[in-house]
C-alpha cells in the first residue's frame, strides 16, 4: 500500500541580494536583484503505508522543504505529489485530518493556559469524538509520561516537556502519515532517546508512515532502516542504511589493543590513523586490504585486542556529500 | 565618539532594509495631519478668526507638526522595553558603550530622517494645496524655535526612558506606552493649540511637561508672543528636562540592580 | 458549520482565559481608549459650540458620525486581533501549524482571537448611538433600516481589508504595521468624510473606500444619500472583497514559510 507517491519533484525559492554599505542601501529602495534558487531539484521516490524512513541532508539540502511540499504547506514548482490518495497543498480538510506535521521549535499550544486546553482545541478540529479522545490522550500521555502535567500553564513548563505536549497536540487524532522535522533538536541526550523511543513505538503500534528529517546520525541510526540522502536539492541515495555502508563504504576501522608499547608511526603504513593512545590504535583501512592488514598487525606484533568494523554512519554519509559535490 | 557614529549609520541603514515599511510608515502621519488639517479647514471657511487665531496661524501650526514630530517624536526607545524584557538589554551593557548616548544615537537617525521627509512632504504639500501658510522671519525667533525643540526632543527623550524602564518590574509595557501616546496627543498640542482652552485647565498645561514637546515650540514660531510668555515657558521647561533627566538616572539604576540581580 | 462555532468558541475562550494573565495591562488599554475616545469627543463639542456648524453638519449629526465610526472600529477590532499576532507567527513559522490543520486558515487568522473585552465597550457606543439619533430630527424607520444595513456593509469591507493585510503579511515580511496603515487610514472617518476636500475626499471615499464605510450610514440616516450612492457601495464593497480573496488565494500559493 503506497501512502506517499512523489514524482520530479521541484521546488524554487526566488532571493534577494543587497549590497552592504550606505550607497547599496539607497539604491535598493529602487532595485533588487534576485536569484532563484532551488530548494528542490527533482526528487522522486515511493514511500509504503507503515515505512519508518529517514530524510538525512546537510542544512539547506532541501529535506525540509519536501516535508512542507508534502503536507501541503508550499506549492511544488514542478512535480506530481500524491500523499494517501490526495494533492497536499489541496489542503482537503480529509486529507488534514490523516496527516501531521511536527517541527522543531514550532509551537501551537497557548502560552497562558495549560496543554490540555490545546487538545481540547485540536480535538474540534479534527473532529474526533470525545472517546477516540479520550482513549488517545491516555495513551499518548502514558507513553510520553506526561498525565501529571497536562493542567499546568505552558510557560511553566520545562521545554523538553513542552516538545512533549506539542507531540501529543500533534498527534491527538492519530493521523496515518507523521511528518517529523527535526523532532530531536535542542533536546538533552536523555530526552532525545525518549523521543526516538518513543517514535518507534508509535510506528509499530499504529502502523504509521513516518517520515522524519534530521541531521543528527543517531535519530537516523536507531530508527530508519530505510534512508534518503538529499543534498543540494537532488536525490542521491534511496535505500536501505545497511545497503550504504555496503556500496560506499570503501573502507574498513581496524581498533588494535597492544599489549606492549610500540611506536605508532609504525601503523601508518597499513593506513589512516584515526586516534592513537594509551596502548590503542584505530587505523582506517582500505577494504580490499582489510584481512591482510588484520593478519599482519596479528603476527607482528603482541595484542591484546583486535576489531574489525564498519566506519561511522556520519563517516559514511559525508564521504557520499563528497562525492555529490564533485 | 565613533562607535556612536556607527550606531547612528546603521540605525539609518535599517530603514532602507525595511524600505516599504518606511515609506508606509510615512503615510500613517501624513493621514494623521490630515485630519487635523481638514478639520481646522473646514472650520475656518466659516469662520474668520477663532480663538483669536487667523487661519494662516493655525494651518502652520499644524502643517509644522509634521516637522516637529520628526524633531521631537521620532524615538527607537520602545526598544529598550523589548531588551529589558528580551534580556537582549545584557549584550549593551558588557559593551564598552554608554547606554545613554547609545540610545540617543539610535534616536538621531530616527529624528534625521523623519525630520527630513516631513520637510519633503510639507514641500510637496505647499506645492499642491497652496495652503495659507507663515514664514518666519525674524532669525531670534527662528533660534528660539530650535531650541526649544530640542529641549522638547531632550524632554520626550526622558519620558519614553522612563515608560520603558517599566519593563525592569513588568512585563506589561505597551498598555502605560500607550496611555502616555493618547496624553500626549491631546495635551501637547498636536490636534489644536493649548491655549484654546479655557484658562484654568490651561493653567495646569502650562505646568506639565506635555506642553513644551509641541505646542511651546510651535507658538515661538508663530511669533506674537511677550516676554514672560518666552521666560517662563523655557524655565519650565528646562526644569522638567533637568528633573526628570536626574529621575531617570535614579530609576535606571535600581532598575539595573534588580535587573543583573534577576540574572537575566 | 458548527464546527466552526465550536472552534471559534474555544479560540475565544481562550483569548479570554488569557486576558486573566495579564489583568493589568488589558485594564489600563481599556482606560487609553476610553480617554482617546473622551479626548476627541470633548475636542469635536468644544470645537463646535463655537462654530455652531462643521461643513453643514451641527454637533447632534456630527457626534453621530463619530460615534458610528468608533462602533464600527470597535466591532472589528474586537473580531479581528488575531490579525496584530499574524504577522509574528509568519515569521516565526508557526503559521505553518495553522495551515496544516483541517480548519480554514483565513478563518482561524481573522476571527482566532475574538477580544471580549471590547465587546463590553460596544454596549455604551449603542446605547449612546440611540441616544444622539433621538436628538435629530425627521429620522425615519427606512433611514434606520438603510443606517443599519450600511454599518454591516462597513463591516464586510473593514474584513475584506484584513484579509487584504494577512495576505500581504505572508507575501512580503517588509510591512511590519500594515494593519496599523488601516487604522490610521479609517481614522481619517472619524469626522464625516464631506469635510475633507477634493481630490482627497472622492479618494478616502472611493478609491480608499472609508467615506463608505464610515460616512454612508450616517448620511443614509439623514437622507442625504440618493441610492445611486448606495449602489455604488454595495458594488465597491463586494469588488474589494473579491479582490481580498483573490489576494490571499494568491499569497498562500506563494507562500515560502520561514527556513528551520
Amino acid at each position: 500500500m503506497l501512502a506517499i507517491s512523489v514524482l520530479h519533484l521541484k521546488k524554487y525559492f526566488k532571493v534577494y541580494r543587497r549590497g552592504a554599505g550606505f550607497l547599496p542601501a539607497i539604491t535598493s529602495l529602487f532595485s533588487r536583484k534576485n536569484e532563484t534558487v532551488a530548494a528542490v531539484d527533482d526528487i522522486s521516490f515511493e514511500i509504503k503505508q507503515g515505512e519508518l524512513v529517514g530524510f538525512i541532508g546537510p542544512n539547506g539540502a532541501g529535506k525540509t522543504t519536501t516535508l512542507k511540499c508534502l503536507s501541503g504547506l508550499l506549492w511544488p514548482s514542478g512535480g506530481k505529489i500524491d500523499v494517501l490518495g490526495y494533492k497536499p497543498f489541496d489542503k482537503k480538510s480529509d486529507f488534514l485530518k490523516k496527516i501531521s506535521l511536527v517541527m522543531g521549535h514550532k509551537n501551537q499550544l497557548w502560552w497562558d493556559l495549560p496543554a490540555v486546553e490545546t487538545f481540547r482545541l485540536n480535538k474540534e478540529i479534527y473532529e474526533i469524538s470525545e472517546e477516540k479522545y479520550k482513549q488517545n490522550l491516555d495513551e499518548l500521555t502514558k507513553l510520553l509520561d506526561v498525565s501529571e502535567i497536562i493542567t499546568i500553564p505552558v510557560r511553566q513548563l520545562s521545554l523538553g516537556q513542552r516538545m512533549r505536549m506539542e507531540l501529543i497536540a500533534s498527534l491527538i487524532h492519530q493521523p496515518r502519515v507523521l511528518f517529523l522535522d527535526e523532532p530531536t533538536i535542542g533536546l538533552d541526550v536523555i530526552m532525545q532517546k525518549k523521543m526516538r523511543d518513543f517514535i518507534a513505538e508509535y510506528n509499530s503500534r499504529h502502523n504509521s508512515t513516518i517520515l522524519l528529517t534530521s541531521h543528527d546520525m543517531a535519530d537516523v541510526k536507531e530508527l530508519c532502516r530505510r534512508v534518503i540522502i538529499i543534498d543540494h536539492g537532488k536525490l542521491i541515495y534511496d535505500g536501505d542504511l545497511a545497503n550504504l555502508v555496503e556500496k560506499y563504504a570503501d573502507t574498513k576501522i581496524i581498533t588494535v589493543d597492544i599489549a606492549k608499547r610500540v611506536d605508532m608511526k609504525e601503523f601508518t603504513r597499513f593506513g589512516k590513523i584515526k586516534s592513537a593512545a594509551d596502548g590503542k590504535v584505530i587505523i582506517s583501512v582500505p577494504k580490499k586490504n582489510t584481512t591482510s592488514v588484520a593478519t599482519t598487525i596479528l603476527k607482528k606484533y603482541q595484542i591484546e585486542d583486535l576489531n574489525i568494523e564498519d566506519p561511522e554512519i556520519e563517516d559514511i554519509i559525508r564521504l557520499v556529500f563528497d562525492k555529490n559535490k564533485r | 565618539m565613533k562607535k556612536y557614529f556607527m550606531v547612528f549609520k546603521n540605525s539609518f541603514a535599517e530603514y532602507f532594509a525595511y524600505r516599504l515599511n518606511f515609506f508606509l510608515w510615512r503615510i500613517r502621519v501624513v493621514a494623521v495631519i490630515l485630519i487635523s488639517f481638514s478639520l481646522w479647514q473646514a472650520i475656518f471657511r466659516t469662520n474668520k478668526v477663532i480663538f483669536g487665531y487667523h487661519e494662516s496661524e493655525i494651518i502652520t501650526y499644524i502643517i509644522f507638526i509634521s516637522v516637529l514630530s520628526g524633531i521631537v517624536l521620532a524615538t527607537r526607545t520602545d526598544r529598550v522595553a523589548l531588551e529589558i524584557n528580551m534580556g537582549t538589554l545584557s549584550n549593551f551593557l558588557i559593551l564598552p558603550m554608554r547606554y545613554f548616548l547609545f540610545n540617543l544615537s539610535r534616536d538621531a537617525a530616527d529624528k534625521i530622517i523623519n525630520t527630513v521627509c516631513s520637510f519633503f512632504e510639507i514641500f510637496l504639500f505647499i506645492l499642491i494645496i497652496h495652503p495659507p501658510i507663515i514664514l518666519q522671519s525674524n532669525l531670534f525667533l527662528i533660534v528660539l524655535f530650535f531650541t526649544a525643540s530640542i529641549v522638547a526632543s531632550l524632554l520626550y527623550f526622558e519620558i519614553n526612558m522612563l515608560l520603558s524602564f517599566i519593563a525592569f518590574w513588568s512585563k506589561e509595557t505597551w498598555a502605560p506606552r500607550f496611555i502616555f501616546f493618547i496624553l500626549v496627543n491631546f495635551l501637547a498640542g498636536l490636534y489644536f493649540p493649548l491655549d484654546i482652552i479655557p484658562g484654568g485647565i490651561y493653567k495646569v498645561l502650562e505646568l506639565l511637561p506635555f506642553t513644551y514637546l509641541i505646542f511651546f515650540p510651535l507658538k515661538i514660531y508663530l511669533g506674537h508672543i511677550d516676554q514672560t510668555f518666552l521666560i517662563k515657558g523655557f524655565m519650565i521647561g528646562i526644569f522638567w528636562s533637568i528633573l526628570l533627566w536626574l529621575f531617570m538616572g535614579y530609576i535606571w539604576r535600581k532598575g539595573l540592580k534588580l535587573y543583573t540581580a534577576e540574572g537575566k | 458549520m458548527s464546527k466552526y462555532f465550536r472552534v471559534w468558541l474555544l479560540l475565544s475562550f481562550a483569548s479570554f482565559q488569557s486576558f486573566f494573565v495579564s489583568r493589568i495591562g488589558a485594564f489600563l488599554f481599556l482606560v487609553g481608549k476610553i480617554l482617546r475616545f473622551i479626548f476627541f469627543a470633548l475636542f469635536l463639542i468644544f470645537l463646535i459650540s463655537k462654530t455652531k456648524v462643521l461643513a453643514g453638519y451641527n454637533l447632534w449629526q456630527v457626534m453621530l458620525f463619530y460615534l458610528t465610526f468608533n462602533f464600527i472600529d470597535s466591532t472589528t477590532q474586537m473580531l479581528f486581533r488575531e490579525v496584530y499576532r499574524f504577522r509574528q507567527q509568519v515569521i516565526s513559522g508557526n503559521f505553518d501549524l495553522v495551515l496544516v490543520k483541517p480548519v480554514n486558515s483565513l478563518f482561524r487568522s481573522l476571527f482566532g482571537w475574538t477580544d471580549i473585552l471590547d465587546f463590553i465597550t460596544l454596549i455604551p457606543f449603542i446605547i449612546m448611538i440611540i441616544f444622539v439619533i433621538s436628538k435629530i430630527p425627521e429620522i425615519t424607520s427606512l433611514g434606520i433600516v438603510f443606517y443599519i444595513v450600511l454599518v454591516v456593509n462597513a463591516l464586510l469591507i473593514a474584513t475584506s481589508f484584513h484579509i487584504i493585510v494577512l495576505a500581504l503579511a505572508i507575501l512580503t515580511t517588509e510591512i511590519d504595521h500594515a494593519i496599523m496603515i488601516y487604522r490610521d487610514l479609517t481614522g481619517m472617518g472619524k469626522i464625516p468624510v464631506g469635510i475633507y476636500s477634493e481630490p482627497l475626499r472622492s479618494f478616502i471615499t472611493f478609491v480608499v473606500p472609508v467615506g463608505i464605510m464610515m460616512s454612508y450610514p450616517v448620511e443614509s440616516l439623514l437622507g442625504k444619500l440618493s441610492t445611486g450612492a448606495v449602489s455604488v457601495a454595495f458594488f465597491i464593497s463586494l469588488f474589494i472583497f473579491s479582490l481580498s480573496m483573490i489576494l490571499w488565494n494568491y499569497a498562500v500559493k506563494s507562500y515560502t514559510s520561514a527556513s528551520s
